[in-house]
């Protein structure tokens, strides 16, 4: 788990264009929306479209990421359960 | 204040605006359910031009002209028809004093292939296909191209009127058109905005846009102009204008409308004067059936205490169509006017917008002689105008007012506004420029990078002018205009949706639009004005400067950013300066 974490948070400093950002500033607890890395919603977006290309992961509702982006560890969890690669 | 003279609407239920307004008065649709593509587009509900379709003047490739552009010219060509057959043979379009307005979103987007890249193409700049359509009717001016993501088609209404007010021309021919290709839909997928389904506006289970493919022509006039066209500009013997247009920014986000419907509120509050001696009839809403769209627009409604107007929305007709949309409605809803009826919102069964409407779900008669058209789009732009009807060509917004004609009292009140250019920047940038000045700039703002190349450098040039200026830039107004429009995003883009690797990616596709940067700099700066985005060849200062006099003479904003902004392939011009006005109107 402690390596897909790890493995996430390069991911969304890539995805999302964290310029200068390291994985260790991200707490894998802390909240992705507002507080913590403030994202918003054409994040949300893209973090749907890394879960597919990265985890082969569809999610057909954008409504479920709300539970899914709560952290980078909530994320994590989910993609150990439903990855497809 | 401009006159409509002539209409045309070529999209998948008919050839002329009568035919496509009759056709909706008869409930009927163009927008079904296409296949998806394996490992590409998922399944999408759209309006798209069908061979097996009774309409079947879909223009194929003659004289050089893309697609677009030959629908373009057959709209214009309709419209002068409409004009000629009404009996007024006096509109040259060869004439220096005919104006062509363009308004489109991504114009031949289709063409950029993925096996060749981007070849410079010229036909993938928007100006190319203005260019076209200017020589197809040999007029001698350099054509104005709108592109305002999905307010486009009205922005360029409120430009026609600017134009026209300033007395260089008798007649302005704006022309909106945008056609479905897998870049838009694709595009919009990856937003989560479209509905398997017929969209369904205002409604509490709407899950969705459709898309449509359009073109649309409306030919205005000056007042004097419309007095000698007469009576052939009539439409079921009423005559209409286009009273007053106004154009916010939500200054928000780029995406995501506002919470509180700021731009649009502004804009319906700017122009409701206009409504003063009139009985609005409808508001012809944006209705896009996105629950966030709706929503909004019903809040921006509601705060300009308009919530009592019936409103519908044109969507679950013919789908959603981007550039032309604003031109499209427009011209159905002076039909819906002048015919007396009000289309019903296709689908609509309960109320789904947290404050509850008047939204017509069933044939109703239009009692009244104004309607309001509104339109929102990316970059958080907002547009509404107010149309009227009057019982001969030409005729006088309102009343009498003591005993003068309102607009004789407009214009007496129009005394000169004393403008200065508060501060001027121009850069030439290259590779990874853009980023340099921001970080020189010293401030933190984590979403730079998130911007694609022509934001950032418009965001890094507009913090030099504006990060110390001390004036109120509440109402400032952003006008902008470049030649490559948001191409370099376009061919990043997509990249992203090539056949075996499919992953469309919304942070991309945002900026696919020319405007986004206007947004970017309303939302750090907080201005609230207008923001428009001109594609043009070549940068004309002199022209540029005088829209940013006429804006803030018209007392829409009191300042005006303004200026070139270009970047493609890791080159790029910034040229921007600051107008204020000196003293307020009647000082």
């Amino acid at each position: 788990m402690e390596n897909l974490i790890e493995e996430l948070k390069k991911q969304i400093i890539e995805a999302l264009n964290f310029e200068g950002m390291k994985p260790e500033d991200i707490d894998a607890d802390a909240p992705l929306f507002r507080e913590g890395l403030g994202l918003d919603s054409i994040d949300a977006l893209e973090l749907i479209v890394l879960m597919e290309r990265k985890y082969g992961i569809k999610l057909k509702d954008p409504k479920q990421g709300k539970e899914i982006f709560r952290s980078v560890r909530t994320m994590a969890e989910y993609i150990k359960e439903n990855r497809t690669k | 204040m401009i006159y409509r003279i002539a209409d045309n609407i070529i999209c998948p239920l008919g050839g002329t605006s009568e035919a496509v307004y009759e056709a909706m008065l008869a409930g009927k649709s163009s927008s079904r359910l296409h296949e998806g593509e394996e490992g590409g587009l998922e399944p999408y509900f759209a309006s798209v031009f069908e061979k097996d379709l009774q309409f079947a003047e879909v223009p194929t490739e003659t004289d050089g002209m893309t697609r677009l552009e030959t629908l373009m010219a057959c709209s214009v060509d309709r419209a002068l028809k409409q004009l000629a057959d009404n009996g007024y043979a006096g509109l040259d379009p060869s004439s220096p004093r005919v104006l062509f307005i363009i308004s489109t979103t991504k114009g031949n987007i289709g063409l950029l292939k993925h096996e060749d890249g981007f070849s410079k193409d010229e036909r993938l700049l928007l100006s190319h296909s203005a260019d076209v359509l200017r020589r197809r009717f040999s007029n001698p001016n350099r054509p104005l191209t709108v592109s305002n993501a999905c307010i486009s088609g009205l922005s360029a209404q409120i430009v026609a009127d600017r134009q026209l007010s300033g007395g260089k021309y008798d007649f302005a021919v704006v022309v909106g058109a945008d056609l479905l290709c897998p870049f838009i839909i694709s595009g919009f997928q990856s937003f989560k905005a479209l509905s398997r389904e017929r969209a369904r506006s205002f409604d509490a289970s709407r899950d969705g846009l459709n898309l449509g493919e359009a073109a649309a022509t409306l030919v205005f006039a000056s007042r004097e102009a419309a007095r000698k066209v007469g009576t052939a500009a009539g439409l079921n013997g009423k005559y209409l204008a286009l009273a007053a247009g106004a154009i916010a920014n939500d200054a928000t986000h780029i995406s995501a409308p506002s919470r509180t419907g700021e731009g649009l509120f502004r804009t319906l509050d700017r122009i409701k004067p206009a409504l003063e001696g009139h009985k609005a009839g409808l508001i012809c809403a944006h209705g896009t059936a996105t629950a966030y769209n709706d929503a909004m627009e019903a809040v921006a409604i509601s705060r300009a205490s308009l919530d009592g107007i019936p409103v519908n929305s044109l969507k679950g007709y013919i789908g959603h169509t981007l550039g032309a949309a604003g031109v499209v409605e427009t011209v159905v809803s002076m039909y819906e006017m002048c015919y007396g009826n009000i289309l019903p919102v296709p689908g609509y069964h309960e109320n789904g917008v947290p404050v509850a409407l008047d939204v017509v779900s069933s044939p109703r008669a239009f009692e009244g002689d104004a309607f309001i058209k509104t339109v929102s789009g990316f970059g958080g732009c907002n547009a509404s105008a107010v149309f009227v009807a009057g019982n001969e060509s030409g005729f006088v917004i309102g009343h009498n007012v003591n005993g003068m004609e309102a607009e004789t009292v407009q214009e007496s009140v129009q005394e000169p506004v004393r403008t200065r250019i508060a501060a001027s920047l121009r850069t030439e940038a290259s590779g990874t420029s853009p980023n340099d000045m921001y970080r020189r700039l010293g401030i933190d703002y984590p979403k730079f990078f998130k911007m694609d190349m022509l934001s950032r450098l418009g965001f890094a040039v507009a913090e030099q002018l504006l990060g110390d200026y001390d004036g109120d830039l509440d109402d400032a107004a952003i006008i902008l205009a470049g030649r490559h429009a948001s191409l370099d995003d376009d061919v990043k883009y997509l990249s992203t949706i090539a056949p075996g690797n499919y992953y469309p990616s919304p942070a991309l596709f945002v900026y696919t639009l020319a405007n986004i940067v206007a947004g970017e700099i309303a939302i750090r700066h907080g201005m609230h004005g207008e923001t428009t985005f001109y594609i043009a060849d070549s940068y004309d200062a002199g022209w540029m400067e005088s829209e940013a006099e006429r804006i803030i003479a018209e007392g829409k904003s009191s300042r005006v950013l303004f200026g070139w902004l270009d970047w493609y392939d890791g080159e790029g011009t910034a040229e921007l300066s600051l107008m204020e006005r000196t003293c307020k109107p009647n000082d």
